[in-house]
């Protein structure tokens, strides 16, 4: 048993500066903040979502496209969807862990 | 997008399906004019064939593209004798499409499994993404 592995500084700095509602801003050391990478993620999914949505209205209106290229651009965007979730739950879990943190 | 690391294998895949949607095409078309003795200015059809090349976008993207569609000239055409054909010769002889139904037919199996291999690898790929991100649970 190697122990438990301590909070790391980061972690702690994290929870203690950014709050999950709060606006996008680099924090001070440099490195990306717990909004700003949550913004990332989601904003990624939601380009994906509004490709396939662009991809699926030309192919039904018969404005080109073929089958498979629908199927791609709704894979993307279902997996980028599922990136987003998977990135949300692991931030929060590892904010709401630091929130409970006895001192 | 930074995720586009995630889709390029379905990228290149993708490339390849559309490919080969082209080649069936072309060989749709073949099939179809196979004993087309006018084409509009009194000569047969010919049969066509495509090209592939390969889309190179570094060293790690690649897929494939139609090059181009090109008329095969080296079969030659075949003539029979028709008299009573409106394109007959003074000899009662038309010439016929080089199209050779049996070998389009072979083509066309060729290119619906390529079609399959590309679509599963594709399909595979989906599930080893899904299966990646079941490492957040």
């Amino acid at each position: 048993m190697s122990g438990v592995t301590p909070i790391s500084p980061e972690l702690l700095r994290i929870a203690a500066t950014e709050s999950p509602t709060a606006a996008p801003r680099a924090s001070a050391t440099g490195g990306a903040g717990f909004s700003e990478i949550l913004n990332k993620v989601v904003t990624e999914a939601d380009g994906a979502q509004k490709a396939s949505d662009a991809v699926l209205n030309d192919f039904m209106n018969g404005k080109g496209g073929s089958p498979h290229e629908v199927m791609l651009a709704l894979n993307k965007a279902d997996l980028s969807f599922r990136m987003m979730l998977e990135v949300r739950n692991k931030l929060l879990d590892a904010y709401q862990e630091v929130m409970r943190t006895q001192v | 997008m930074s995720l586009d690391g995630m889709f390029q294998g379905l990228s290149i895949s993708a490339s390849a399906l559309s490919a080969e949607r082209a080649r069936m095409g072309v060989i749709a078309q073949n099939l179809s004019q196979a004993s087309t003795t006018n084409r509009g200015d009194g000569t047969p059809y010919r049969r066509k064939e495509v090209v592939f090349e390969s889309v190179l976008e570094g060293t790690l993207q690649g897929g494939v593209q139609l090059a181009e569609v090109v008329e095969d000239s080296a079969t030659p055409l075949v003539r029979q004798h028709r008299p009573g054909h409106p394109d007959a010769d003074a000899n009662g002889m038309v010439t016929l499409p080089n199209v050779n139904t049996a070998f389009e037919m072979v083509d066309l199996l060729q290119s619906s499994r390529a079609y399959e291999a590309n679509l599963e690898a594709m399909q595979v790929q989906v599930r080893m993404a899904e299966k990646a991100l079941e490492l957040g649970r």
